[in-house]
């Protein structure tokens, strides 16, 4: 599932391991939810969109952005191929 | 009328003060009136770091509580001739002071200052609040170290529910070396991390700690790095274009290789 955090983790010294764990606790900050909910929030997301999409799961960046004084979720998903839902069960 | 710039970090220690004595120095090099207010009340440092400790008679408290006049608690540095300091107390807390009588302060000293820095305390209880009231702008030193940077994003975001306009992001202590060897977040990282592009980039330097010992600003000795960035800063903030140098990076290099001067 965390894939592409895992793998972060280990390479580039620690300034990556770095960057990632402030991205996900800022997000956390700014949206004032715990870490769990942003698990499942990423998991169900990722979830969904693999119906239709496979994304690149190495460059995957779900995250709570400020907007003046509110918050937005921005999620990118680069998509490396698409999953034709009609056909999906053959 | 002047700019009234607040200098805030949430974490302690990251050279909030040490940012604002160098940018105070640089701008007042410039012929701008600048005036310096430490709000960290109990814990005052912008004085030992300006080299004015031995000539406090009265401060922001005694100001506050109408003990003295506004002009008895402001000293004038003699070698720096624009530069005003109006220090901190060091026997009161932080609750001495409300938000709305700082704010009533400002109004007067705005009319004769180009620029009003206040030095903010550590932490975003009272000294904070105090710090940003009346301020317009805030500058947010942040160092690239995870709880710095947690710390600068919550601040920025209890600034945006202030009367705060403007925030301006200065990531200090930045070591070339051990971003290049994978160990340090870089200023791109920062910048990504905090969603907001970097106003100033100050590298690791040594000889900030030699100017924090004499007293003096880093921005008049001509050999230090983290005072040329200082200087950009300053510049910036007069409207100044000079490119963001991410330490170690070739802009850097050539700031280097072209510095500007001042005065």
């Amino acid at each position: 599932m965390f894939a592409f955090l895992k793998k972060s983790f280990t390479k580039n010294g620690s300034r990556k391991a770095a960057k990632d764990r402030l991205m996900a606790v800022v997000s956390r900050d700014r949206a004032n939810v715990s870490a769990e909910f942003l698990l499942r929030l990423t998991t169900e997301l990722l979830d969904a969109a693999a119906k239709y999409i496979v994304p690149d799961y190495d460059s995957v960046s779900i995250r709570i952005e400020r907007r003046g004084t509110g918050a937005c979720l921005c999620a990118t998903l680069p998509v490396v191929a698409y999953v034709d839902p009609l056909r999906q069960g053959e | 009328m002047g700019r009234t710039i607040v200098v805030t970090s949430g974490k302690g220690g990251v050279g909030k003060t040490t940012a604002c004595a160098n940018i105070g120095c640089a701008l007042a090099q410039q012929g701008k009136e600048v005036l310096l207010i430490d709000t960290d009340l109990g814990l005052r440092n912008l004085d030992t770091v300006l080299g004015l400790e031995n000539r406090i008679v009265f401060d922001i408290v005694d100001v506050i509580e109408n003990k003295c006049r506004i002009r008895q608690a402001i000293l004038k540095d003699k070698r720096c001739e624009h530069l005003s300091f109006m220090p901190a107390s060091q026997t009161r807390d932080k609750n001495a002071i409300r938000e709305e009588q700082m704010r009533h302060l400002l109004d007067e000293l705005r009319p004769q200052y180009d620029f009003i820095l206040l030095d903010s305390p550590a932490g975003i209880e009272q000294g904070f609040r105090n710090a940003v009231a009346g301020a317009e702008e805030a500058l947010v030193v942040c160092t690239p170290e995870v709880s710095s940077v947690r710390d600068a994003d919550r601040v920025i975001g209890l600034m945006a529910a202030s009367d705060i306009a403007h925030v301006s992001l200065v990531v200090n202590r930045i070591k070339p070396e051990l971003v290049r060897s994978g160990d340090m977040l870089s200023l791109e990282d920062v910048e990504d991390i905090l969603g907001q592009k970097a106003f100033g980039a100050v590298p690791d330097d040594a000889s900030i700690v030699r100017a924090t010992n004499l007293g003096e600003a880093a921005v008049f000795m001509p050999s230090s790095r983290a005072g040329r960035e200082y200087i950009n800063i300053a510049m910036r903030l007069l409207g100044e274009n000079i490119p963001l140098a991410s330490p170690g990076g070739l802009q850097a290099l050539m700031n280097r290789l072209f510095p500007r001067r001042v005065g």
